[in-house]
């Protein structure tokens, strides 16, 4: 029992003691920037979670999902299209966008190299940004938030508006979601048997390529729901996901172990909390890039001491 | 001991060889009588990699006189290039052409390189810069004939804001388009990496004001208008007439290039009373937690002023932060890429209180400094005129005084020369400019715009101001 929840443990001690130690050093408040903005990271990560665990497949088009479905929701609602609807098509389209990335870029390469299948996927980013820069041409865009009070919650002096708080919900509910679909439910485990025995899987009658469909379907949707809530915080253009979040994801779902939901959450705070602290903390000024440092010395440090991320078994 | 002389001749000659004449390397015929003279590869400073070398006659035919052929010559690429003696250059006057590089001038068409961030960090629209690329220079083909009878043709790069795509692309203008003069259009990264190569390459290079440092010393390079170092003690006379409370921030991009910036605001800002509250620098792509933690930090430190020198898309996602923890300051600094509406456009409200300096006017002041600009754009693209179109067309109006300056047989080196004479020259879009030897960065004044959110654009406060 005590070795089942070894992580969640382990996890649990870290952030305690990253607590402890960011009000011993006076940077409480990078605590609640790390979690304002590590959420949106751990959106992000989610969705590459989501892949991975279900195909094995380092996933470079998760943040791409997320950018064509806010350019929908812009296209939509600059057309009269009332929010709520301009939503549900942005979310539709990303869904389709994940569906068609399976069947025309990942099934052809099923039998390929894992390497063949990330440079696919890689493939599929960039020509997604190609296609935004030519509908939308290389602009930041505004797009209004579902909500729009900014100082609904003020703590330690950083305000956290409706639409951040939004975020935390999602995130919140997808995770719980996602983490009973996996454990509760047959199709959950037919994702995972898939990705773990796909012979074994066909030959008790579950379609490796439709379970595989479905995955990829609703990977691109939770990277639509991180697009359509992180989108308006700060205005959008080609790729805004992918080289403003992508990266940072990729590391909160190693920190947090790349098969754990809820470890692709605690992984986005905590890169949130180290690029804040490496801004805000004046030993790192003379560093030049120090969040980028920062980030990369946390990861390599992770990898030596649990190669497995903090919440994986 | 005759093979090892043998070998070492052998090395010799393959060395020489290899030192020579390299691929890119021109040459063009004379077109007048007398001796052939190799003309200074580089505008006078030693060159470095590729150069131009081209073959003229040494003659003379100049309204001012002025030797041309680069001031003392150079080593290329190993290989000595000798200065044209007595050779003349400069004027319109006509006789035979000077001596000198004449790349990308035929007898009918001007070849010029111009980049620009299209995408990348500063992005630019794509459509609406390719629209207003060309009016400029259209419009002097239909009106004037064109320079000497020749169209002027531009050559286009993105650089993708990002210094090494840059100097490729400048290299690939200078090398395959073979252009006669390089324009860099924005981004001082950029700008400044172009340069260093344009001046290796003996190519002359225009760009708008950005740093100095790194440019200055540049034989070919001019800013057309005024650089950071020359704005910030205007932007410091501002931020003490803005301020309520004499408190001031400073946020800058950390890019070396912008440390001379840093340090001039600062002192600028101490000179004028003003009590620094806040000094940070952003990284060029700041990540979510970095903004945020940036705009609390602004927020808190009470600063009524920020100055900040960086790409629209730091700046950007700056204000919104800021404006969402109730902090809007009066943004201030250097205007280039963050004086376009495109900024105002995403920026506002969180840039209500903002004004910055820029070399072009905004929309609202153009008709009353060039009335050509609105009506050329509109009967050429079918648009409606932009701002982006602005700084193209004053750039580019810039650039065509140079040439005209530089008369009908101009070289590299005697455009270069033409510029150095002292003249003034004042296109009333971008700033008066004045250079000499010793000075390519001429411009003295500067437009000052006020961001109106309510009309998300920058308006017009003031034009060509030189102090507040």
């Amino acid at each position: 029992m005590l070795r089942d929840r070894q992580g969640l443990l382990v996890g649990t001690g870290i952030a305690a003691a990253a607590v402890l130690l960011l009000a011993a050093v006076g940077q409480q408040q990078a605590l609640i920037i790390g979690l304002i903005s590590g959420a949106s990271y751990g959106l992000v990560a989610l969705g590459l979670v989501l892949v991975y665990k279900s195909s094995g497949v380092f996933n470079f088009a998760q943040g791409e999902f997320g950018t064509v479905a806010v350019y929908v929701l812009w296209l939509a609602t600059t057309n009269d299209v009332p929010y709520l609807a301009a939503i549900v098509l942005a979310l539709a389209v990303a869904g389709t966008f994940g569906f068609l990335t399976e069947r025309v870029v990942i099934r052809p390469l099923a039998a390929s190299p894992r390497v063949t299948v990330l440079v696919a996927s890689a493939a599929t980013a960039l020509v997604a940004v190609a296609v935004e820069l030519w509908v939308g041409q290389a602009r930041i865009r505004p797009v209004d938030p579902a909500l729009a009070r900014q100082d609904r919650v003020e703590i330690l002096d950083v305000f956290i508006s409706d639409q951040r708080l939004l975020i935390f919900v999602a995130i919140a509910v997808i995770a719980v979601a996602l983490a009973w679909f996996f454990s509760r439910t047959n199709l959950g485990l037919a994702i995972l048997a898939a990705s773990q025995e796909p012979t074994a899987t066909n030959l008790v009658g579950i379609s490796v390529t439709r379970v595989s469909a479905l995955v990829w379907t609703i990977a691109a949707v939770l990277g639509g729901v991180a697009g359509v809530l992180t989108g308006p915080l700060a205005g959008f253009g080609p790729g805004f996901l992918t080289i403003g979040s992508l990266v940072a994801a990729f590391t909160a779902a190693v920190i947090g172990g790349f098969t754990s939901l809820p470890g692709a959450f605690l992984g986005g705070v905590i890169v949130g909390v180290v690029q804040s602290v490496a801004t805000s903390a004046s030993i790192f000024q003379e560093i030049p890039g120090p969040q980028t440092a920062s980030l990369f010395a946390l990861l390599v440090v992770i990898l030596l001491v649990r190669p497995q991320g903090l919440l994986s078994r | 001991v005759n093979r090892r002389s043998l070998s070492a001749l052998l090395l010799l000659v393959l060395l020489a060889a290899a030192c020579g004449q390299k691929a890119g390397v021109s040459q063009q015929a004379a077109t007048a009588g007398g001796p052939a003279v190799a003309a200074g590869g580089d505008l006078g400073e030693p060159a470095v990699g590729d150069t131009t070398v081209t073959t003229a006659a040494g003659s003379s035919g100049s309204a001012s006189g002025s030797t041309s052929g680069g001031a003392a010559g150079g080593t290329a690429g190993g290989s000595t290039v000798t200065t044209a003696p007595g050779a003349s250059g400069g004027g319109d006057s006509g006789g035979a052409p000077p001596a000198g590089d004449r790349t990308g001038i035929t007898d009918t068409v001007i070849k010029i390189g111009l980049h620009a961030p299209v995408t990348g960090a500063a992005p630019v629209p794509q459509q609406a810069f390719e629209r207003g690329l060309p009016v400029y220079w259209n419009f002097v083909t239909r009106t004037m004939g064109g320079v000497f009878g020749r169209r002027v043709q531009i050559v286009f790069r993105d650089d993708q804001f990002n210094p090494a795509a840059a100097v490729r692309a400048c290299r690939e203008m200078v090398e395959q388009e073979r252009v006669f003069l390089l324009i860099g259009a924005a981004g001082a990264d950029q700008i400044t990496a172009c340069a260093k190569y344009a001046s290796g390459a003996g190519v002359p290079y225009i760009s708008a004001g950005v740093n100095q440092a790194g440019l200055s010393g540049l034989r070919g390079y001019f800013a057309g208008s005024q650089t950071y170092l020359q704005q910030n003690p205007m932007l410091a006379q501002l931020a003490k007439r803005t301020t309520k409370n004499n408190k001031f921030a400073v946020v800058i991009e950390d890019t070396p290039t912008f440390q001379e910036s840093k340090a001039s605001i600062l002192s600028g800002a101490r000179a004028q009373g003003l009590q620094v509250v806040y000094d940070r620098d952003i990284t060029k792509n700041a990540s979510q937690a970095e903004i945020l933690t940036i705009s609390s930090q602004l927020r808190a430190s009470g600063a009524d002023v920020v100055y900040f020198l960086g790409p629209p898309t730091a700046l950007i996602p700056l204000a919104q932060q800021g404006q969402s923890q109730g902090y809007v300051p009066a943004y201030i600094g250097p205007g280039l890429s963050n004086g376009l509406n495109l900024v105002t456009a995403v920026g506002c409200p969180g840039l209500s209180n903002s004004l910055y300096l820029s070399p072009f006017p905004g929309l609202d002041a153009i008709d009353r400094l060039d009335a050509n600009y609105r009506r050329e754009y509109r009967s050429q693209t079918g648009s409606e005129p932009d701002d982006l179109g602005i700084a193209l067309w004053g750039l580019n109006k810039s650039v065509h005084q140079f040439v005209l300056t530089a008369g009908k047989d101009m070289t590299r080196q005697s455009f270069v020369q033409a510029l150095e004479t002292g003249r003034v020259f004042a296109s009333n879009v971008f700033p008066p400019v004045q250079y000499s030897a010793r000075n390519h960065f001429g411009a003295a004044s500067s437009h000052l715009l006020r961001a109106d959110c309510s009309a998300r654009q920058w308006k017009t406060a003031a034009t060509f101001v030189d102090r507040f």
